[in-house]
């Protein structure tokens, strides 16, 4: 491709230019790790080196729970002061906060690149965010940064969800224990509310086995009817047993919204004829 | 003297047949001397029997099956609870009805079988019904033809009310000798 | 634009992140037994007169309930709303008070002395109508319409069908006379059939509930007798030399099964229901009794002692070799098979005497139903439910029944004489 022939200093400029060139490809290269989603704007997803990646990456996790500020693993500081806006459930505000934070460090880089486009695309900051070695595909690119995007927001997610201001582990997995208590609490007393109701005499001889499905408000009541999933064989029994969550209203939950969120919607198993 | 002692007979029979066990006739005591004008029938006398003297009734109708005195005029044989298999202490009276049946080939009778109340009515009808059977069987063997003789059973319609004690309900198990015509 | 692009893509990758697995909750066994319904007062009609005096309907619906053990029958006397019709019904009120149904009505007058009797099924927790029905009747046939309301709740509520509005036959002995009676499930309006200073044992059904055959003494002896409901007529269907007894019909009515005995033991034989036509089906030089026809008329099962002792056994209508049945215990007579076919009520002795016994026919695994100590005559409801039976307290006879799961007991009281061997009508088509 190199044409070198007419003149020695084309050749020159024309190594310069395959310089120049790799160096630009290189930097394209690089960039794309962060570009999952536009690899058309493969020049101004750039906002990170790689270099400080590797640093960064052991902080990120950790972080991603409260703030993602992750080109420099030093400003943790700043950190905690952003942390009260992310931590929401769901994943569109974290994003958000994300960019909000990500904008001061940001600005400590060149500012024109990554201010304009934090705002615009937060999942891009958080694929910014990602430290990860260059790939020579850009498709493979997207394709695995797709996935490590759903595995930061997974880990965000279980993180946010269970310890929601908590920055400390040790701190987390003491809330944790104390919630999954309470949940298993609630589960036995929904359970002992709704057996008290259920009617096996109009079961048969057998061991039928019903699920049922009821979505519940935060009074314990239940939306709607209940929505059979697995029946007994036996429409008496079926409609006994849905009469028995019915009359079960209202049934005990948590007060705490956080945890009636996981009673909202709630999977029923039955047999009625066991012991 | 023959009055005398036809009469004295009759006195130490009727002695003897309220007594329960055989009793020796004795030497005959000061009766007045009547004629009676009957001949005494034929009847055997049967050595041991248990609760009869054995002398031929004659009483004043001349019917041997309804004469307190003749052992013809019981009709009941007793068994044990659950069994069908006759006692020897019936074998007289047994034998007594077929000699007669025998020798009247007109009589016929009914051998009516009962049971105790334990136990359900139906079931109780066949264990009646197989004692009456038990019964036929022993008058076949002396000689009798099912043509004189039905078995059927009451089962247990007769039987007083028990409640399953073995012992109240001994005189329910039963086999009842019933003649036609009466 | 570009926002988009990136962001849908994104939001469903997020989607599945965020719902998690529902939360399970496991619930063993079931401690309710009944199930709660109330019952408002049928609306009277205006001319109340054309009823006579008659229980009030819903009164009567509400005894069939309660007596079948499966319904908790609400108080509603002193409740302030009691609705005739769907738009008077306040659900919240009903459902505090526990109740899961709710019966509602009205008899009104129709020209022609007749009566309109309407009512109404309601699901209080989800407040909708179950099912609703109209029935015109004569004023004489309120209780039996009672009986047949009460049948569609039992069957809506529990899938099985009603057995209300069926009969029941029995013999009662009061001093020397015994009446063969038929009367109501729940006993009432008992009509004497036959009556006699003899024994009267072994009333048994036709098919079509339309006649019964009977085993009589009034000859001094057992006879069988076939007699006509409907007529009141009945001929000598079996009077042969010694005994004719147990008579049970097929299922197609045509023919019974019966056992007499010609100067022998007890045997089985089938007989025309005109009384021609008398076959043996099994001969044995022991005890055959007590033969019952299965519902799907493939088997005869009786009672024979050909083991040595009293035991159940089954044979072909048309002959051959007999299987026995029963294995546990020294004495199992009187074999009843379920409609369904599955199993058999037996009276089975035992330490606690004679009482109620059901086997599985497929497994052969025996359940004690009743107490004793001297229960008998077993026989099953039309529905496989309940089975009745003659049983004796205080030295009296009297009639009980037990639910063939065993949790289900009740007594039937008759209160003049001794009562003795039901037999439990078929389901009214």
């Amino acid at each position: 491709m190199n044409r070198k022939r007419e003149n020695p200093q084309a050749v020159k400029a024309g190594l310069l230019s395959v310089l120049v060139h790799g160096i630009l490809l290189a930097i394209l290269v690089f960039s794309f790790d962060w570009k999952t989603v536009q690899p058309a704007n493969v020049a101004q997803v750039e906002l990170w080196d790689s270099l400080p990646a590797p640093q960064v990456k052991p902080q990120l996790k950790p972080e991603l729970k409260p703030e993602p500020p992750k080109p420099e693993p030093k400003p943790e500081p700043p950190k905690p002061e952003p942390k009260p806006e992310p931590p929401k459930p769901e994943p569109k505000p974290e994003p958000k906060a994300e960019i909000q934070v990500k904008k001061e460090p940001v600005k400590e880089k060149p500012p024109e690149k990554k201010v304009e486009k934090p705002k615009p695309k937060p999942p891009e900051k958080k694929v910014e965010k990602k430290p990860e070695p260059p790939k020579p595909e850009p498709e493979k690119l997207n394709k695995q940064k797709l996935e490590e995007l759903q595995k930061m927001l997974a880990a965000e997610e279980m993180k946010v969800q269970d310890q929601p201001k908590s920055a400390a582990p040790a701190v987390n997995a003491a809330e944790a224990a104390a919630n999954a208590a309470e949940v298993d609490k609630y589960v036995s007393l929904i359970s002992r509310k709704i057996r008290q109701n259920v009617n096996r005499q109009l079961c048969g001889t057998g061991k039928p086995e019903l699920e049922l499905e009821i979505s519940l408000m935060p009074t314990g009541e239940v939306i709607g009817t209940p929505k059979l999933l697995k029946g007994s064989g036996l429409s008496a029994c079926d409609e006994s047993v849905e009469r028995a969550i019915l009359q079960s209203q209202p049934l005990p939950v948590p007060p705490q919204a956080d945890l009636f969120a996981r009673f909202r919607d709630l999977r029923l198993k039955f047999r009625p004829n066991d012991n | 003297m023959k009055k005398h002692l036809l009469m004295s007979v009759m006195l130490a029979a009727m002695l003897a047949a309220c007594s329960s066990k055989p009793v020796k006739t004795t030497s005959a005591p000061e009766v007045e001397d009547k004629s009676m004008g009957t001949e005494s029938a034929a009847a055997p006398t049967d050595e041991g029997s248990a609760s009869t003297a054995g002398v031929a009734g004659s009483d004043m109708s001349g019917n041997p099956l309804t004469d307190p005195n003749s052992i013809l005029s019981k009709r009941s044989i007793y068994f044990d609870f659950d069994k069908d298999d006759i006692k020897p202490e019936f074998r007289a009276l047994i034998e007594a009805h077929a000699k007669y049946l025998a020798s009247h080939s007109n009589a016929k009778v009914t051998l009516q079988g009962n049971t105790d109340d334990a136990g359900t009515r139906e079931y109780n009808l066949a264990l009646g019904q197989r004692r009456a059977v038990a019964v036929k069987n022993a008058l076949n063997v002396l000689g009798v033809q099912d043509s004189q003789i039905e078995t059927v059973s009451y089962g247990e319609e007769k039987a007083k009310s028990c409640a399953g004690d073995i012992k109240c309900g001994e005189l329910d198990r039963r086999v009842d000798i019933i003649y036609a015509g009466e | 634009m570009m926002n988009l692009r990136i962001f849908l893509p994104l939001a469903f990758l997020l989607l599945p992140l965020t719902s998690r697995a529902a939360l399970t909750i496991e619930i063993v066994g079931g401690a309710a037994q009944q199930i709660p319904i109330a019952i408002v007062p049928f609306a009277q009609p205006a001319n109340p007169q054309a009823l006579g005096q008659q229980q009030a309907i819903s009164d009567v619906i509400a005894a069939d309930l309660r007596r079948s053990g499966l319904f908790r029958v609400l108080e509603t006397r002193g409740i302030a709303n009691q609705p005739h019709d769907v738009s008077e019904v306040r659900y919240p009120e009903w459902a505090s008070l526990q109740a899961q149904a709710l019966t509602i009505g009205k008899v009104e007058n129709l020209p022609g002395n007749q009566l309109k009797v309407s009512f109404r099924l309601l699901d209080v927790l989800r407040q909708n109508q179950l099912t609703g029905l109209e029935y015109t009747i004569a004023p004489a046939q309120l209780r039996l319409t009672a009986h047949r309301i009460a049948d569609v709740i039992y069957e809506k509520l529990t899938g099985e069908p009603g057995v209300f509005s069926t009969r029941i036959t029995y013999v009662t002995k009061a001093g020397k006379r015994y009446s063969l009676q038929v009367a109501d499930a729940d006993g009432f309006n008992p009509q004497s059939v036959v009556a006699s200073n003899e024994p009267i044992i072994s009333p048994s059904w036709s098919p079509d509930g339309t006649r019964l055959a009977y085993v009589s003494f009034e000859r001094k002896k057992p006879v069988v007798y076939v007699q006509s409901l409907v007529s009141g007529k009945r001929y000598v269907l079996a009077n042969y030399k010694g005994n004719n007894s147990a008579p049970s019909w097929a299922p197609d009515g045509n023919k019974l099964a019966l056992v007499l005995t010609h100067d022998r033991n007890s045997q089985l034989y089938i007989i025309n229901a005109d009384g021609t036509g008398l076959r043996p089906l099994s001969q044995s030089s022991r005890i055959d009794t007590e033969p019952f026809w299965s519902a799907d008329g493939q088997w005869i099962y009786f009672t024979s002692d050909r083991g040595g002792s009293p035991q159940i056994y089954r044979i072909s209508p048309s002959g051959g070799d007999a299987q026995r049945v029963t294995y546990e215990g020294s004495y199992n007579v009187s074999p009843r098979i379920s409609p369904d076919g599955k199993s058999m009520a037996f009276i089975s002795r035992g330490q606690g005497g004679f009482r109620v016994a059901l086997q599985d026919l497929t497994t052969g695994q025996v359940q004690i139903l009743s107490d004793g100590p001297q229960d008998e005559s077993p026989s099953f409801a039309p529905n496989g439910r309940l089975i009745l039976y003659a049983t004796t307290v205080r030295g009296k006879g009297t009639l009980a029944a037990v639910s063939a799961d065993g949790r289900v007991k009740q007594r039937l009281s008759e209160t003049t004489g001794n009562v003795r061997e039901p037999a439990w009508g078929p389901a009214v088509k």
